[in-house]
C-alpha cells in the first residue's frame, strides 16, 4: 500500500568548511573540529595498493606514503585547474574526509558553508560546487576571507588580509558582500616564501640537500620579519651527515619578501575605499592565515601602513579554525528556507 | 542603550549579508544544458554475408529498375497503346523504386549510423495550441503578445507562466511480483533492486518540508502500468518519477539514459519501451483516449526539464565510481506510463543490470543510496528550479499579465 507522510523536521548537521590550499579544517555543529593536509594520494600502481589498499590516502598519511603515491594537492595555485579530472576529484575526496571526520549520524543530512581561497571562487564556483555535491546535502560556497569576517563579527568598516600558502587575499568589509571590487589576491604567500627560502639557502649551502617539506617546516617554526629575537639555527645534511647551519637572515629575507606587495595592495584598497570610513577601516585591519603566524608580521605591517595614518593591526586568535568556524557561523545563521532554496 | 543599537545594527547587517550570499550562490546553479542524446549504434544482429547478399540484391534491383525504366521510356512513343504502355511504365518504376528504397532502408538500419538527431524542441510557435482552445484571446490572460513571449523566450514554459509548484511526488519501482524485470547475469532481479531504490528515495524525499511522497508499491506486488498510473491520478501528483534499469543483453555497456513521453529516437528506444510496456492492461478503446490527450504542452515541458536535472545528477554521481559509465542523456520513447500520466513524468533507466561489476555494485547498499541521493538531488533541483522562475518577475511583465 502506499504510504504517505510529511514532516518538517531538521536534524541535519551543519559544517563549516576551510578549504585551504595547504591546510583544510572543519568545524562542525556536534561540536567537532579537525584539520589535515589538503594532501590526497591515490596508489600509483599495482604494488602500492598492495601496500595500501585500493583507497585514496589523506593528509599527514599521504606525506608517509608520498612516494608510492600519485599526489594531488587540489586548489594548488588557489584554483580548480580546469580539464584536470584529478583535481576536481581531489576536491571532492578531501571534502567527503573531512565531513567524515566529524562523524556524523548515519544518513544524518549534511548543510555545509565551504571557505574556499578567493580565487578558486571567482575562477571556478560552479565546478567546486560540483565537487562537492555528492557529500553534502546543501551547500553554499563563499570566499574564504569573508567566511573568516563574518566568523570575527568584523562585518562592517574592516579589512581582512588572509595569508594562505598560495594566495594572500583582501577582503573589504562594509556592511553588504563584498564584491569584486572588494576582494583581491595576490600569489604572494606561503609558498612564495618557501620558493625564496629555498633559493637562498641552496645558494649559500649548495653542499646541503633540501626540499620543500624541509623548507616549510623551517618556516613554521621559525618564521619572522624585523629584527631577529634570536639566532635561527636548523640541522641540515650534508652528505648524509647531520650540520647545523644559522639561516637567520636568510629566513627574514625571504619572509619579508611577500610584505612590500601585500603593504602596497591593503594601502592601495583603503585609499579606494570611501575617505569617510577610511580611518575606521584603516583601525579594523584582520591577519588571518597560516602565513599570519610568522612573528612580527602585524608590528612591520603596521609601521608601513602608519604613514597613512593611525591604524591597528590584529591577528586572529586561531588562523587553523578561523575559516572553519566563520564558516559554521555562516551555516547556523542561514536561514532554513534558505536552504532549502539551494 | 548606544550599545544596543549598535547590537541590532549588526544584526540587520548580517540578515542583508545572509540574504546575499543565499542569492550569490543560488545565481550559480543554473539549470542543466539539455545535450543532444547520444545514439547507441545497434550492432547488427545480421550476420556480414546476409548484408552483403542484401547489399548486391539491391544494387542490382536499382540497376534492373534503371535500365527497365529506360527500355520502356524509349520504347513506348512511337506504339499505339500509349495509356497501357505508359501505365506499365509507371507501375515499373514504381515498385522497383520500392524495392530499391527497402533494400537500402534495411541496409542503412544495419550499417550505417543515422545522424544525431535532436529531442523535439517544445518551444516551436503553435506549441500552446491546447491553451488556445480553452483561453479565447478576449479574456485577457494571454494575448497575440503573450503567445508570441512564450514562444520565442526559451526559458519560458508554461508551468514558469502560471507559477505551477509540487506538492505531491510519486515514486514508482518499475516491475515487481509476478514482473520480474531485466535479470542480471547472476540472477539480481531488476524488481528488487528498483524497488530497494525507491524505498531509499522515498525516506530521503519524506523529510523534504512541503510535499508528501507517495510509492506506487511498497512490496513486491504485481502492479500493471495501468494501476500505477491510476494511483498518480488517486493522490493528485504532480510529478512522477519511475525507477528503471536498463540491460543490454551481450554487451558490456553500462549507460545512464531518462526518458520521457514522445515520438522514438530510434529503434533501441523503441526496444525499451516494448520492454517497460509489457503488462500494461490498458484496452485499446482507453489506449486511443489516451493518445489523444497528447497534445500536453505542459506536460511535455515539464518532464523533458525533470529528465534533463535526473539524468545530469544521475550520471554525475555515478561516473564517479565507474568511469567507462555512458551518459547517453534525455530520451523520447513512448512508454505506456509517462503518457498515461497527466503530469509531468519521467523514467529514468538509471544503470544497467546486464554488466555483471554494475550488478555486482547494485547489490550493495550503499551504491544503490548513493543512486537514490542522485535521483533525490534530481528532482529537488528541479523543484528550485520551478520556485525560482516562479519567483522571478518579468522583466516587462505588461505583456504577460492579465488585464483585469
Amino acid at each position: 500500500m502506499p504510504k504517505v507522510k510529511v514532516s518538517q523536521q531538521d536534524k541535519a548537521l551543519r559544517v563549516g568548511i576551510d578549504l585551504g590550499t595547504s591546510r583544510s579544517a572543519i568545524v562542525a555543529s556536534n561540536g567537532k573540529r579537525k584539520w589535515v593536509q589538503s594532501l590526497v594520494g591515490w596508489p600509483k600502481d599495482f604494488v602500492a595498493r598492495k601496500m595500501l589498499g585500493d583507497r585514496v590516502l589523506f593528509g599527514d598519511e599521504v606525506k608517509e606514503h608520498r612516494l608510492s603515491l600519485d599526489v594531488v594537492r587540489p586548489l594548488a595555485q588557489g584554483v580548480i585547474k580546469s580539464g584536470t579530472e584529478k583535481d576536481e576529484e581531489s576536491v571532492a575526496e578531501l571534502i567527503g574526509h573531512l565531513i567524515g571526520l566529524v562523524e556524523p549520524r548515519p544518513r544524518q543530512k549534511i548543510f555545509a558553508a565551504v571557505g574556499v581561497p578567493a580565487e578558486a571562487l571567482k575562477v571556478n564556483k560552479r565546478a567546486i560546487r560540483d565537487a562537492i555535491a555528492d557529500y553534502a546535502e546543501k551547500l553554499i560556497v563563499v570566499s574564504e576571507p569573508f567566511a573568516v569576517a563574518y566568523g570575527m563579527g568584523a562585518l562592517d568598516n574592516a579589512m581582512i588580509i588572509d595569508m594562505g600558502a598560495g594566495t594572500t587575499d583582501f577582503c573589504i568589509m562594509h556592511g553588504t558582500m563584498p564584491s569584486v571590487d572588494d576582494q583581491r589576491s595576490l600569489t604572494a604567500a606561503g609558498d612564495y616564501i618557501d620558493e625564496q627560502l629555498l633559493g637562498l639557502l641552496t645558494e649559500r649551502y649548495p653542499d646541503s640537500d633540501f626540499n620543500m617539506n624541509i623548507i616549510r617546516s623551517f618556516k613554521e617554526e621559525h618564521g619572522f620579519v624585523g629584527d631577529a629575537l634570536a639566532q635561527v639555527e636548523v640541522e641540515a645534511r650534508v652528505e648524509g651527515r647531520p650540520v647545523v647551519h644559522d639561516i637567520t637572515s636568510e629566513m627574514r629575507r625571504a619572509c619579508e619578501s611577500i610584505l612590500p606587495a601585500i603593504a602596497e595592495t591593503a594601502m592601495d584598497m583603503i585609499a579606494r575605499f570611501d575617505p569617510e570610513y577610511q580611518d575606521q577601516v584603516r583601525n579594523n585591519i584582520i591577519l588571518a592565515g597560516g602565513c599570519s603566524q610568522i612573528a612580527g608580521i602585524d608590528t612591520y605591517l603596521m609601521e608601513v601602513l602608519s604613514e597613512m595614518g593611525p591604524c591597528n593591526i590584529s591577528i586572529v586568535d586561531d588562523p587553523l579554525y578561523a575559516g572553519a568556524q566563520g564558516g559554521l557561523a555562516l551555516a547556523k545563521d542561514m536561514p532554513y528556507e534558505y536552504w532549502m532554496d539551494m | 542603550m548606544g550599545s544596543n543599537n549598535r547590537k541590532t545594527g549588526q544584526k540587520i547587517i548580517k540578515a542583508a549579508i545572509l540574504h546575499d550570499v543565499y542569492c550569490g550562490n543560488r545565481a550559480t546553479e543554473e539549470p542543466p544544458a539539455i545535450q543532444q542524446p547520444l545514439r547507441l549504434r545497434r550492432f547488427p544482429r545480421v550476420p556480414v554475408w546476409a548484408r552483403m547478399v542484401s547489399l548486391m540484391v539491391g544494387l542490382s534491383l536499382a540497376g534492373f529498375a534503371t535500365h527497365a525504366v529506360f527500355q520502356h521510356g524509349s520504347g513506348v512513343a512511337p506504339q499505339g497503346g500509349k495509356e497501357d504502355a505508359g501505365y506499365a511504365t509507371f507501375g515499373w518504376n514504381q515498385e522497383m523504386a520500392l524495392l530499391f528504397a527497402e533494400a537500402t532502408a534495411g541496409l542503412r538500419r544495419f550499417s550505417v549510423a543515422y545522424p544525431l538527431d535532436r529531442v523535439e524542441i517544445p518551444y516551436r510557435r503553435g506549441a500552446v495550441s491546447l491553451l488556445d482552445e480553452e483561453l479565447p484571446t478576449g479574456s485577457g490572460l494571454l494575448d497575440a503578445a503573450g503567445y508570441q513571449l512564450l514562444n520565442e523566450q526559451p526559458g519560458m514554459t508554461v508551468a514558469n507562466l502560471f507559477g505551477l509548484g509540487v506538492r505531491t511526488i510519486i515514486i514508482d519501482a518499475g516491475h515487481g511480483g509476478r514482473d520480474p524485470g531485466a535479470i542480471g547475469p547472476t540472477g539480481l532481479k531488476e524488481k528488487d533492486i528498483t524497488l530497494k531504490i525507491a524505498r531509499l528515495l522515498y525516506n530521503r524525499l519524506v523529510d523534504e518540508p512541503g510535499i508528501s511522497v507517495v510509492m506506487t508499491r511498497d512490496s513486491d506486488i504485481t502492479l500493471s502500468l495501468k494501476q500505477r498510473v491510476e494511483y498518480a491520478r488517486q493522490y493528485d501528483a504532480d510529478l512522477l518519477v519511475s525507477i528503471h534499469l536498463n540491460t543490454i543483453p551481450g554487451s558490456p555497456l553500462t549507460v545512464v539514459e531518462t526518458y520521457y513521453f514522445g515520438p522514438p529516437v530510434d529503434e533501441q528506444s523503441v526496444d525499451v519501451a516494448r520492454k517497460e510496456n509489457h503488462h500494461s492492461g490498458y484496452a485499446v478503446a482507453e489506449f486511443n483516449e489516451l493518445i489523444a490527450g497528447l497534445g500536453d504542452t505542459l506536460k511535455q515541458q515539464e518532464s523533458r526539464k525533470l529528465a534533463a536535472y535526473i539524468q545530469k545528477s544521475v550520471y554525475g554521481a555515478l561516473s564517479r565510481d565507474n568511469r567507462s559509465i555512458i551518459d547517453v542523456g534525455i530520451r523520447t520513447a513512448p512508454f505506456v506510463l509517462l503518457l498515461g500520466a497527466e503530469v509531468p513524468s519521467v523514467l529514468a533507466e538509471v544503470t544497467c543490470i546486464s554488466n555483471t561489476e554494475e550488478e555486482a555494485r547494485l547489490a550493495k547498499p550503499a551504491y544503490r543510496d548513493k543512486i537514490a541521493g542522485a535521483l533525490e538531488r534530481g528532482i529537488l533541483s528541479y523543484m528550485n528550479q520551478l520556485r525560482q522562475q516562479d519567483r522571478r518577475q518579468p522583466e516587462d511583465g505588461s505583456t504577460i499579465h492579465a488585464e483585469s
